[in-house]
């Protein structure tokens, strides 16, 4: 295919997405509206993991506690002003005085998330496989027991609720669009096929002279960036933000996302996003008409158990969905069904 | 002299093992009769230590038979077959570091419940090999490149093998340690136990087998009694250094 | 009260603490050095034999059967989880294996949740624990007693079994060399199973331990402490018995002592405290403290 060719399809795709938000936005109900800006963000969460954990084969388990990060720097800015100073008596003056809108909050969000990832990265990522596992699982305890105590600064236990609902699809649609653009970019650089080399052979790239430590650090800066962009966006779509909300079973949901799309395939997170985000809505439904709650976890786990098992790749392994690759797929579909 | 009347404790046909996609054996076949020493020589990689190690069920060949007492034993795992009677002593050793020499001899017999003979037989692998008598209770780690080597055959005989398997038991030894290690051979082999050897010092090999097979990527391209092996040309040149 | 009584009151709650951490991080340690899995769930046994025990005592059995009863069906729990979640997975990566466990922790604390509900209940068996007694003014209670002389007690048939059982020996032998363990004719299943088995009743006790020290169980009881288990199976050395018994000492008197160092204010953050003492260590000994073989994909 010419390259003319693809690059207006994609253009294409990308403005059918765009009608599909417009009308959304005009004509659906309240439910369709949040369960698409749920899909949103998991897609930037499950895509930005898969840069850190897929692409660059970091083992973190903490990814969440940086979106624990941005959803409480956005709670932190959102909340109006009155209840901040009666229920964040720590927060400086300045801040307690002003209501940030959604867009500074996103920025700072990821900003903040970050630069929490560098620092933790220049710590953590110098361990390797499951002690790099263990350690992020131990920052994410770590952020859950900070933001369970600091009364002050994030209410504890009882979270910040009454969060003005900023997040809408434009918000999270550009997001997420920004996010997979960015990824993928990331991956057809010069910086992505380093990643590749370290992740498969650590010392043989470094001995070509890729620097290990930081191209690892750049995948980990930039998935906080944007899983703490995904954090804001929830606070302000969910209303509410507690330690709770941020811990095990999100954990689990985005890297059963990733692994059943394929670790290292941008386009199969998104796709399993938007696939496991349907699927939990409907078990949603399901649980609420038996009222029987939590079925749809266990059945996740014992999915991705199964996944694990018996296709270990996930559904599109390290390929990226592409306008060739769906070309051929139709040319092979025609010749076997004359 | 051999225990079994037709005297075939072990055939292999056949045998094809791949890693991967790459095909390690195409078609080995030998045997190996009671009673009998028999030894595969060949340079490196050319498919030794995977023949041996599919005949221990550490591998699944893809094709091929390997039949021990009149058995089928390719689809066995090893602690199947070491229940068997067939015991390999792997290359490089791998004694248990860890463990003391008692305990690695122990483990050599982990299948056995007679506790009485176990014992009375870790007095006779010490008998063998005397070095080891004052280390019973030094970890395995420990002891030098020959004692190990030692350690490893004494372990292997634990479980009273009716084939007794060694892989390249001389590799890096010094030469008054490959003495020692084949004169056990030849006081085995004088008990009437079945040893199956594989060496890269065809010389030693050839001096105590009866019989041998020369492999050659992966394929027997050879075979004969020692003494013939010995005198033929293509395996002077090639292994016995001309 | 005196600062002796004080320091000694501390120091038994210490060694209570250690003691249970230590039986946890034994089975998390046994099952690393057999199978390089870092089994999440392994808390989670703790919670299903916690639960077991309840129950049982509920129905109204004795007070030792239900013991007896719900540490055996802990054990159990153990061996299921290794048939039926990890053997399909023998020979994978550590990281898929990491990540099912994580997924089985999902799986039975959810399960539980769904059966028991999400609330706390009372731990109500052991009801000796909050009796005290005094020595020379200093209150002793009778749960840290019992659980220091038991725990000990195991330790040492623990000791005796790694060290002198065909099947001890070949756990070891197992972790030193698994191929060599395959040529002499060892049975890797068993010896796996009999890990599992060992590690689940030890948690299944340590949850007993651990719920009556609380007086509460909920579904979600065992994660913290299997993470912490895991911070001190990294204190000394992963995959080490001895190592285990001393990390989850260590452990103990850390967290004793952090408790009655650090201002009240502060008390809550006792366990960020503690993984941040875990990368600390993992960056000076990325393979512990007392040196564990490098980690290396195996089976």
């Amino acid at each position: 295919m010419r390259p003319e060719r693809r690059s207006f399809y994609t253009l294409a795709a990308i403005g059918l997405f765009f009608l599909g938000i417009c009308l959304l936005e005009m004509y659906g109900s309240h439910y369709d509206r949040r369960v698409a800006n749920l899909m949103m963000i998991y897609v930037i969460l499950t895509v930005s993991l898969n840069l850190s954990n897929g692409i660059m084969g970091i083992s973190s388990l903490g990814q969440i506690g940086f979106m624990s990060i941005g959803a409480y720097v956005a709670a932190v800015l959102t909340l109006p002003a009155g209840l901040k100073e009666r229920w964040l008596t720590g927060l400086p003056h300045w801040l307690s005085t002003i209501q940030a809108g959604l867009l500074p909050a996103m920025v700072l969000a990821g900003v903040l998330a970050a630069v929490v990832a560098f620092l933790v990265g220049i710590v953590i990522l110098r361990l390797q496989g499951v002690f790099a596992a263990v350690a992020t699982l131990g920052f994410l305890i770590i952020v859950k027991v900070i933001a369970e105590n600091w009364m002050s600064v994030t209410r504890g236990g009882r979270g910040i609720s009454a969060l003005p609902a900023y997040t809408n699809l434009w918000w999270t649609g550009a997001a997420a669009l920004v996010t997979i653009c960015v990824v993928l970019r990331i991956v057809k650089s010069p910086h992505g096929r380093s990643m590749l080399a370290v992740r498969e052979h650590d010392l043989a790239a470094q001995s070509i002279g890729i620097n290990a430590p930081r191209i690892r650090l750049l995948a980990f800066v930039v998935s906080a960036f944007f899983t703490g962009i995904a954090g804001s966006l929830w606070a302000n779509l969910i209303g509410v933000v507690s330690p709770g909300s941020f811990y095990l079973w999100l954990t689990l949901l985005i890297i059963i996302m990733m692994v059943v799309g394929g670790m290292g395939s941008v386009t199969g997170s998104v796709i399993s996003a938007a696939g496991f985000t349907i699927l939990l809505e409907l078990l949603r439904g399901f649980e609420n008409r038996i009222a029987v709650y939590g079925i749809s976890y266990i059945l996740f786990a014992a999915v991705f158990m199964l996944v694990i098992i018996f296709r270990p790749d996930g559904v599109m392994g390290d390929r990226e969905f592409s306008w060739t690759l769906l070309q051929r797929a139709a040319a092979f579909s025609r010749r076997k069904s004359p | 002299m051999p225990i079994w009347g037709t005297g075939k404790m072990l055939q292999v046909t056949g045998l094809e093992v791949f890693y991967g996609n790459i095909q390690a054996l195409h078609g080995v076949s030998f045997r190996v009769a009671a009673g009998e020493t028999v030894t595969i020589i060949g340079s490196n990689g050319a498919g030794k230590s995977t023949t041996l190690m599919a005949i221990a069920g550490l591998l699944k060949p893809r094709k091929g038979q390997i039949k021990y007492c009149g058995r089928q034993v390719e689809k066995l795992s090893a602690y199947q077959t070491v229940r068997l009677g067939i015991s390999l002593c792997p290359e490089g050793r791998r004694i248990f570091a860890s463990l003391s020499v008692h305990e690695n001899l122990t483990m050599g017999a982990v299948q056995r419940r007679d506790r009485k003979a176990v014992r009375a037989d870790i007095d006779w692998v010490l008998s063998l090999f005397p070095d080891l008598k004052s280390r019973l209770e030094q970890s395995g780690g420990t002891l030098s490149g020959g004692q190990q080597q030692m350690l490893a055959i004494g372990r292997a005989l634990m479980s009273r093998p009716k084939l007794l398997i060694l892989d390249e038991p001389s590799l890096g030894l010094a030469p008054v340690l490959v003495n020692q290690i084949f004169n056990v051979i030849a006081a085995l082999k004088n008990e009437n136990t079945t040893v199956l050897l594989v060496e890269q010092n065809a010389r030693r090999a050839l001096e105590i087998a009866d019989r041998g097979y020369v492999i050659e990527t992966g394929r027997i391209t050879l075979e004969g009694p020692s003494a013939a092996l010995k005198n033929n040309e293509r395996v002077k040149n090639a292994y016995l250094g001309g | 009260m005196s600062p002796t009584a004080y320091f000694f009151q501390q120091f038994l709650n210490a060694l209570s603490l250690g003691s249970i951490y230590a039986l946890v991080t034994i089975g998390l340690a046994m099952v690393f050095s057999i199978l390089r899995l870092i089994n999440f769930a392994h808390g989670d046994l703790m919670m299903i034999g916690s639960y077991a025990i309840l129950m049982i005592w509920d129905a109204g059995a004795p007070g030792w059967v239900a013991i007896l009863a719900g540490v055996a069906i802990s054990g159990v729990a153990g061996i299921i989880m290794e048939r039926v979640c990890y053997r399909p997975l023998r020979g994978s990566a550590e990281m898929t294996t990491l990540l099912t466990s994580f997924a089985v922790v999902v799986l039975l604390e959810n399960g539980a949740i769904l059966l028991f509900g999400p609330n706390t209940r009372p731990f109500g068996i052991l009801n000796f624990s909050h009796p005290t007694f005094s020595i020379y003014s200093t209150l002793i209670s009778k749960i840290d007693v019992v659980t220091v002389i038991l725990t000990l007690t195991i330790l040492l048939l623990t000791a005796l079994f790694i060290k002198r059982t065909t099947m001890g020996i070949a756990m070891r032998a197992v972790a030193d060399d698994l191929t060599a363990s395959h040529l002499v004719g060892i049975h890797l299943n068993r010896v796996i199973v009999s890990a599992f088995f060992i590690g689940s009743l030890f948690a299944g006790l340590a949850g007993l331990l651990w719920s009556a020290r609380a007086g509460k169980i909920y579904p979600l009881m065992g994660f913290i402490p299997v993470v912490k288990a895991f911070v001190a199976a990294v204190i000394g050395g992963f995959g080490s018995i001895p190592g285990a018994v001393i990390g989850g000492y260590v452990l103990g008197f850390a967290e004793v002592f952090l408790i009655a160092l650090l201002p009240p204010d502060f008390q809550g953050y006792r366990d960020a405290f503690v993984f941040v003492l875990l990368i600390f260590i993992l960056l000076i000994r990325p393979q512990g403290i007392l040196g564990a073989k490098a980690m290396e994909r195996r089976i």
